[in-house]
C-alpha cells in the first residue's frame, strides 16, 4: 500500500507541475485574419495585372494563357488554409508579401513569354510546398545549429557536383547548373540558405573565442587562428566561385551576406573593414586577372564602346526603363522583349517600362516592408541563434535586390542574380520559398516560446507574505516582457 | 473621357492607374500592420530599464541555454533573491540543469553580495570554481548556474574587469 501512496503521490506531482498547454498540446484550427486580408489585398495588383493584358491582347479574362495567374492565386490560398488548419503561430505578414510579390512576378512571366507561366506556376507551388513542409513539419529550428557541419558538407558537395558535372542548359558559357532529365537546377540557390544557416550555427558556438583576442596585429586584434580559418574559408570559397564558375552575382551575395552575419555576431567594425579591403582587394585583382570581369565592368562605365555587341542588353535595358515614364505603357503594350533575358535579368526595367516609375518604387517598397519585418522579426528573438538566422536569411533577400536592382540601374555592374519572387526560375523561386518557410518556421517557434513564458508567468504565485523578496519577481521573472 | 482616346485606351489607362493604386494600398495596409506588430513588441517589453541610472549592483545574463534568455538581462540586487526552476524562487528560469531552488543572493555584512549555493544538484560556479557554501562577490565575476551565466557588475567599486 506505500507503493500506491507514494505512486499516487508522485502522478499528483507531475500533474501539478505541468500546467495545461505548458505541455505543448496543439491546438487545430486556429484563425489569420490578418494574412487572410493581407492576402486578398496582395493578389490585387497581379489581378489588375492580368487584366490590364487581356484588355490590351484583346483575349477574355478566362483565355488558357491567363490560367497560370489564377493557379497562383489557389496555392497561396490553400498555403494559408494550410498554415491555418496547422495552428501555427507564425508572422502574418510574410505571406502576403510573399504573394504580392510573386504576382507582380506571375503577370511579368505571363507578359513577357506566355509559354513559361505554367512552368512558372510549378515552381512556385512547389516552393511552396516546401516553404509549408518546412514551417508546420514536426522539427525545430536548434537541429540546424546542431547539423551545421553536416549542413556546411552537404553545401561543398553540391558545389563540387558543380565543378565536376555542370551542364549549361542556356549557352551562356558558365556552367553553373545540375541537370536533372529536362529539368535543371541551380544549385548556388540553395547553397546561400545552407551557408546561412551554417555560418549563424557556427558564429554562435564561437562567438566568445572569437571576440577574445589575445594577439594583436598593428592596433588589429587578431581572434585565435583555428577560429579565424572557416572565415578565411568562406573567403576563398567566394574567389573560387568567381574564378572557376564565373558566377560573379553569386560570389558577391554570399560574401555580403557573410560579412553581415560576421558583423552582427560579433559586433566589431574591424572585422567588416578587414573584409571590405580583401573583397576590394579581390575585386581589383580579378578585374586585371579575368577577361569576363573586365568586360563586365567596362561595359557597365561606358555601355557605348560596344552598342550592338556586348553592351547590347544594357543598352536596350537603359531605353526600356526611359520609355516607362511615371505610369508605364501598360502591360503589353511595351517592347521589354528587346532586352535580351527580360524574364530572368531584368524583370525590374520590364516592370518599370510596362507599369511606371511608380510600380517600380511600389515594388521596392514591398521589399523595404519585408526587410523591416524581418529584421524586427530577428530583434525580437530571444536565442543569438534564432536572431542570427533571422538575419541571414533578410540579408539573403535584401542583399540579392540590392544587387539585381542596382545592375538593373546600371549603378553597379550586372551580375546574374535573380529579382528573389519576381524573376524567372525554378531554382531561384525554390531556394526563396525555402527562405521564407524558415522564417515562418522560426516567428512560430518564437510565438510559441513566449506563450510558454506568459504560462509560466501564471502559475501559481509563491507565498508572498513569507518571502518579501517575492516582489521582485513580477519584474525579474522570466516572462517579464509580456507585462501588461 | 478624355478627347483623343479611344474606349480601348481609356480602360487601359483606368487599369494601369488601379494597379498602381492597388499596389499602393497594399504597401500603406502591409506598413501599418507592420507599425502595429512593432508598437506592440515595444510595449510589451516592459517599462524599466531605459534610461535608468544604475545605483544598485547587478547581475548581467551574458550566456545562458536555449530556453532563457534573452542574454543581457538584467536583474538589479535590491534584496536577497533566489534563482532556482520552481517556485517560491524570485527568478523563475526553464534550465532543466537548475534545481528548483538553486542559488541565492545575499547581501553581505560589509557591502557587496554572497552568493550562496541552496545545495543544488549540479553545484554553483564562481569563475569556473564549483563553490561549498557561500562566496562573497567582487565585479566582474562569472556566477554559473546550469546553463546559465551571469557576470555581477558592482557600480561603486572601482575595480572591474577581474573576469578569471
Amino acid at each position: 500500500m506505500m507503493v500506491v501512496g507514494s505512486q499516487s503521490l508522485l502522478g499528483d506531482v507531475v500533474s501539478r507541475n505541468r500546467p495545461q498547454g505548458a505541455t505543448r498540446r496543439r491546438r487545430w484550427l486556429r484563425p489569420r485574419w490578418v494574412e487572410f486580408g493581407l492576402l486578398m489585398l496582395g493578389f490585387a495588383p497581379g489581378l489588375v495585372g492580368v487584366a490590364v493584358l487581356s484588355s490590351v491582347w484583346e483575349r477574355s479574362l478566362l483565355d488558357q494563357r491567363f490560367w497560370p495567374a489564377y493557379g497562383f492565386v489557389i496555392a497561396f490560398v490553400a498555403c494559408h488554409l494550410v498554415l491555418v488548419v496547422a495552428g501555427t503561430r507564425s508572422s502574418q505578414l510574410l505571406l502576403p508579401l510573399v504573394a504580392c510579390l510573386a504576382g507582380i512576378g506571375m503577370v511579368l512571366v505571363t507578359r513577357l513569354v506566355p509559354a513559361l507561366a505554367p512552368r512558372q506556376l510549378l515552381w512556385i507551388v512547389l516552393g511552396l510546398s516546401v516553404a509549408m513542409t518546412v514551417t508546420v513539419g514536426p522539427w525545430e529550428t536548434y537541429l540546424l545549429a546542431r547539423f551545421k557541419y553536416s549542413i556546411a558538407a552537404g553545401g561543398i558537395v553540391l558545389v563540387a557536383l558543380t565543378l565536376v558535372a555542370g551542364t549549361d542548359p542556356n549557352g551562356s558559357g558558365d556552367r553553373l547548373w545540375l541537370g536533372f532529365g529536362a529539368y535543371v537546377f541551380q544549385p548556388s540557390e540553395l547553397l546561400k540558405v545552407l551557408l546561412v544557416v551554417f555560418l549563424a550555427g557556427y558564429l554562435v558556438d564561437k562567438r566568445n573565442e572569437l571576440t577574445q583576442s589575445r594577439v594583436r596585429l598593428w592596433v588589429l586584434p587578431l581572434p585565435p587562428l583555428a577560429h579565424l580559418l572557416p572565415v578565411a574559408a568562406m573567403w576563398g570559397f567566394c574567389l573560387l566561385l568567381l574564378i572557376v564558375q564565373r558566377d560573379l552575382g553569386s560570389a558577391l551575395l554570399f560574401y555580403g551576406v557573410f560579412l553581415t552575419l560576421l558583423y552582427v555576431a560579433l559586433g566589431g567594425v574591424w572585422y567588416v573593414i578587414v573584409s571590405m579591403g580583401l573583397f576590394l582587394g579581390g575585386a581589383t585583382l580579378c578585374y586585371f586577372v579575368f577577361a569576363h570581369v573586365r568586360v563586365r565592368v567596362e561595359i557597365w562605365l561606358d555601355p557605348w564602346i560596344d552598342p550592338l555587341g556586348r553592351s547590347f542588353q544594357i543598352i536596350q535595358a537603359m531605353y526600356s526603363l526611359g520609355s516607362g515614364g511615371l505610369f508605364g505603357r501598360g502591360f503589353g503594350n511595351g517592347y521589354p522583349l528587346y532586352v535580351p533575358a527580360t524574364h530572368t535579368d531584368y524583370p525590374f526595367v520590364a516592370l518599370a517600362e510596362e507599369a511606371g516609375l511608380l510600380a517600380a518604387v511600389g515594388l521596392l517598397l514591398i521589399y523595404a516592408v519585408l526587410a523591416t519585418h524581418g529584421l524586427s522579426m530577428a530583434i525580437a528573438a530571444r536565442q543569438p541563434y534564432r536572431q542570427l538566422l533571422t538575419t541571414g536569411l533578410v540579408a539573403i533577400i535584401v542583399l540579392q535586390v540590392i544587387v539585381i536592382v542596382g545592375g538593373n540601374l546600371r549603378l553597379i555592374p550586372l551580375t546574374g542574380v535573380t529579382l528573389p519572387f519576381v524573376s524567372y526560375g525554378g531554382s531561384s523561386l525554390l531556394g526563396s520559398f525555402l527562405l521564407v518557410g524558415l522564417l515562418l518556421r522560426l516567428s512560430h517557434e518564437e510565438q510559441m516560446d513566449q506563450s510558454r513564458r506568459d504560462i509560466r508567468r501564471l502559475l501559481p504565485e509563491p507565498v508572498v507574505s513569507l518571502q518579501p523578496s517575492n516582489l521582485l519577481q513580477g519584474r525579474e521573472g522570466p516572462g517579464r516582457t509580456s507585462g501588461q | 473621357m478624355v478627347p483623343g482616346l479611344t474606349m480601348n485606351e481609356a480602360t487601359g489607362f483606368l487599369l494601369r492607374i488601379i494597379f498602381i493604386v492597388s499596389l499602393y494600398a497594399f504597401v500603406v495596409v502591409a506598413f501599418l500592420v507592420l507599425r502595429r506588430q512593432l508598437r506592440h513588441a515595444s510595449l510589451s517589453s516592459g517599462p524599466e530599464g531605459v534610461g535608468m541610472q544604475p545605483v544598485s549592483s547587478r547581475l548581467i545574463l551574458h550566456a545562458c541555454g536555449p530556453d532563457d534568455g534573452p542574454v543581457g538581462r538584467v536583474i538589479d540586487l535590491e534584496r536577497e533573491i533566489i534563482i532556482g526552476r520552481r517556485p517560491p524562487s524570485d527568478v523563475l528560469v526553464l534550465d532543466d540543469s537548475v534545481s528548483s531552488q538553486h542559488a541565492q543572493f545575499v547581501p553581505a555584512a560589509g557591502g557587496g553580495w554572497l552568493v550562496r549555493d541552496l545545495e543544488s544538484t549540479n553545484g554553483t560556479k564562481v569563475n569556473d570554481l564549483r563553490i561549498g557554501a557561500s562566496v562573497r562577490l567582487a565585479t566582474g565575476d562569472r556566477v554559473e548556474i546550469g546553463a546559465m551565466s551571469w557576470r555581477y557588475v558592482d557600480p561603486s567599486s572601482p575595480f572591474e574587469g577581474r573576469t578569471r
